[in-house]
C-alpha cells in the first residue's frame, strides 16, 4: 500500500515491527556490512515473527540472531557469513540440520532480481552460465529458480530469472525525516542501485530523525521517497555491531565475541537471553553494553569526523528577463 | 640495482601473500576480497604494480585501501573515504559482467583438477554435512574476470576428483568447457597458490599441474596431498623466498595488528580486551 501525505510515521521499533511485519511475509534485508538494521532484527526475534521468507544479496554476521528459532522458513540469498570473523554459526547449523529451505544464487543474480522487482518487470535476463551448480542445483524455488530462453534479438540463449517484490523491507540509514525521506552516504552495498525499492513497503530505522528541510537541501542523498515508507524509527546505534558512516565504527571485538558465543546451541541460547530477550529495545541493549564492558569500550567506536566539501545546488531566480 | 635480500624468517601465509602478489600486473583492475587476496593486492600496489585499481564488491572503485588501516572486510568503513568512486554491489558487478575486470581471487573448501571451486556445501545440497557462506560474488568473479587466481590450503580432502558443488567455474569439464557453458572466451583460472606450492594450468588440457614447490616442500608431498594423479611440470621450480623488504611491508604496513596474519591470536586478544574491566 502506498503511503501518502505529510503525516509523521515516527513510531517505536516495537510498534513498527508489530504493525508492519506479518508471519509468513517475504522480507528484504540489505547485506548490512556496514549499516545493517540490527536493532530491527532483534525486535523481530523478540516478537517471534514466524515463517518469513528472506530475500537478500548477502547477509553479514549481524543477521545471525534471526536464524535462531523458527523465524526464517525460506532463505533466498547468495552468501551468509561474517567476513574475517567467521561463518555465521547459527545460520550454518540451521542449514546443516535442514531446518530452513534455501535457494542459492549469486550476489549479482539476487541484485538483478530485486532490481527487476523495483522496475516492476516480471523477469530479468542474466548472462548464461550453465556450468556451475548455482543453476544446476535447485533448492526451495525448484523449477521457478530460472529458465533458459532464446533471445529474440540475437537468437542466443539467455538465462531469465524471476523478479522479487518483497512484502516488506527493513533498512537502516543515517538520517530520515518523519515521513520517511531517508538519506545515506558512503557505500551501503545495496542502496545506490535502489534494490530496496523493490519492496512493497519499507521500514526505515535511522540514526537520527531530522527536519524535512535538511533532506530537501541535499536530495542527492535520498535513497527512498516517503511514499514507500510505512514506519520511521529513531534507532541510534541501530546497526551495532556493524558500523555506520559518521556515527560509529564497526565493533570488530564484539563481532568476534558474538561469533565465539554461538559455536554451540547452549552458548547461543545464553547470548540470545542476554542480548536479545534480556533487553526491551536498542536503548537497553546499549545500556547493557556499557554496563557489561564499560563506557570507554563503546566510545572507542566513535570515529573522528571526515567531512566532504559541500556542493552548490544553485538557487535559481524566478525572473526570465 | 640493489641485490634482493631474502628473508629467512617468514610464515607460510606471508609466503603465499607474496606469491599471490606476483600474479598482479601493473594497471590491473582488480576485484579485491577480504583477507589474503586483499593483502596480496596491497603488497603488489606498494611494489611492482603502483597503478593497480583496487575495487570491492561492496561498491568502492579505485579504492585506497591502506589509507586509514588494514580493512577489516571489504565492507569496512575505512574503504570508502579515499576511494575515487562509491557505488554499490550491482554497480561493481555490472563492471564485472561488462568484462572490465582483469583479475580476481577465489578461495574455497574444495577444488578439482580443472580449477572448479566449491564454497557452498560439503555433502548433500539440501542437508549438507557442512554449510559454507555460499557464492557471494565468487561465481561472477570466476566467470567474468579475465584471469582469476585460486588460493587454497593444500590438503587431500580439499584437492578432490569431484567437488560436491561447483560454486565458481574453473575450466568445468576441460577444454572448451567454459565456452560451452556460455562464459566469455579467454577467461579462467591462471594459477593456484597453495600452502605447498604454485600450480598452473596446461594450455591444451586445461588441467592444473605443479609448477613450483615452496622451500622445504617435496614434489611427493604435493602429490600425496592431492586426490587425483597430479601432473608435474618437466622441471618443477622452487618458489622464490620473500625478500626482507616484502616481509617488513606485510608485517608493518599491511597488517600490523595481525588481524589476518595472526587471526586466532588476534581473536583471542579482542575478546580479552572487550570483556576486561
Amino acid at each position: 500500500m502506498m503511503q501518502t501525505g505529510k503525516q509523521s510515521k515516527v513510531m517505536s521499533m516495537t510498534e513498527a515491527i508489530s504493525k508492519h511485519v506479518n508471519d509468513g511475509d517475504t522480507l528484504y534485508l540489505p547485506w548490512g556490512n556496514p549499516g545493517g538494521p540490527a536493532a530491527a532484527i532483534h525486535e523481530l526475534v523478540r516478537q517471534n515473527k514466524k515463517d518469513l521468507t528472506v530475500v537478500a544479496m548477502a547477509l553479514s554476521g549481524w543477521v545471525d540472531p534471526l536464524f535462531y528459532g523458527k523465524h526464517i522458513k525460506r532463505l533466498i540469498t547468495a552468501w551468509v557469513g561474517s567476513e574475517l570473523v567467521g561463518l555465521a554459526q547459527i545460520f550454518r547449523r540451521k542449514v546443516q540440520n535442514a531446518e530452513i529451505e534455501i535457494e542459492d544464487y549469486t550476489n549479482f543474480h539476487i541484485g538483478m532480481m530485486l532490481w527487476g522487482g523495483k522496475a516492476n518487470v516480471p523477469f530479468i535476463p542474466v548472462p548464461v552460465d550453465t556450468g556451475s551448480d548455482i543453476l544446476n542445483k535447485k533448492g526451495c524455488l525448484g523449477d521457478k529458480k530460472f529458465s533458459i530462453v532464446d533471445c529474440p534479438f540475437t537468437g542466443k540463449q539467455v538465462v531469465i530469472m524471476p523478479t522479487f517484490q518483497p512484502d516488506v523491507g527493513i533498512i537502516h540509514v543515517q538520517r530520515s525525516d518523519a515521513q520517511g525521506n531517508a538519506q545515506t552516504w558512503g557505500t551501503h552495498v545495496d542502496f545506490k542501485s535502489e534494490v530496496h525499492l523493490s519492496c512493497r513497503k519499507l521500514i526505515v530505522t535511522a540514526e537520527e530523525i531530522v527536519d524535512s528541510d535538511i533532506i530537501a537541501h541535499d536530495p542527492d542523498r535520498t535513497i527512498c521517497p516517503s511514499f514507500k515508507v510505512c514506519a520511521v524509527v529513531e534507532a541510534p546505534w541501530g546497526a551495532h555491531p556493524e558500523g555506520m558512516y559518521g556515527h560509529y565504527d564497526n565493533d570488530l571485538a564484539y563481532r568476534i565475541y558474538f561469533e565465539h558465543s554461538t559455536y554451540n546451541d547452549a552458548d547461543t541460547k545464553k547470548w540470545m537471553d542476554e542480548w536479545v530477550y534480556g533487553v526491551k529495545d536498542r536503548q537497553e541493549y546499549i545500556a547493557h553494553y556499557i554496563e557489561r564492558f564499560g563506557y570507554s569500550k563503546l566510545m572507542r567506536l566513535k570515529p573522528k569526523p571526515y567531512y566532504s566539501a559541500s556542493v552548490n545546488y544553485s538557487r535559481p531566480v524566478a525572473e526570465v528577463f | 640495482m640493489k641485490e634482493k635480500e631474502y628473508a629467512t624468517d617468514y610464515t607460510l601465509t606471508e609466503l603465499m601473500i607474496v606469491c599471490a602478489a606476483k600474479q598482479v600486473r601493473d594497471g590491473d583492475i582488480v576485484f579485491i576480497g577480504t583477507g589474503l587476496p586483499f593483502l596480496a593486492c596491497a603488497l603488489a600496489k606498494k611494489t611492482h604494480a603502483p597503478n593497480l585499481v583496487p575495487c570491492s564488491e561492496e561498491g568502492q572503485i579505485d579504492a585506497n585501501p591502506l589509507l586509514w588501516r588494514t580493512p577489516r572486510s571489504i565492507g569496512d568503513l575505512a574503504m570508502t573515504a579515499g576511494a575515487m568512486m562509491a557505488t554499490d554491489l550491482l554497480g561493481v558487478m555490472h563492471r564485472l559482467t561488462y568484462g572490465e575486470f582483469d583479475l580476481g581471487f577465489i578461495s574455497g573448501a574444495q577444488v578439482d583438477k580443472y580449477g572448479n571451486v566449491n564454497s557452498t556445501v560439503i555433502g548433500d545440497y539440501k542437508k549438507p554435512k557442512v554449510r559454507f557462506p555460499g557464492s557471494g560474488g565468487a561465481n561472477a568473479i570466476s566467470s567474468y574476470t579475465k584471469r582469476h587466481v585460486l588460493i587454497f590450503v593444500h590438503r587431500k580432502h580439499q584437492f578432490v576428483d569431484k567437488v560436491d558443488y561447483i560454486t565458481s567455474p574453473g575450466y568445468l569439464s576441460g577444454p572448451g568447457g567454459r565456452e560451452a557453458a556460455g562464459l566469455p572466451s579467454g577467461t579462467g583460472p591462471v594459477a593456484v597458490i597453495t600452502t605447498l606450492g604454485t600450480l598452473s594450468f596446461d594450455e591444451e588440457t586445461k588441467e592444473m599441474y605443479l609448477d613450483a614447490v615452496h622451500p622445504n616442500v617435496k614434489v611427493v608431498d604435493v602429490k600425496n596431498n592431492t586426490t587425483w594423479d597430479l601432473k608435474i611440470a618437466k622441471k618443477v621450480k622452487e618458489t622464490e623466498p620473500p625478500s626482507k623488504e616484502e616481509i617488513r611491508m606485510i608485517r608493518e604496513d599491511l597488517d600490523p595488528f595481525g588481524i589476518y596474519l595472526k587471526r586466532d591470536e588476534f581473536q583471542k586478544k579482542a575478546i580479552e580486551f572487550l570483556t576486561s574491566k
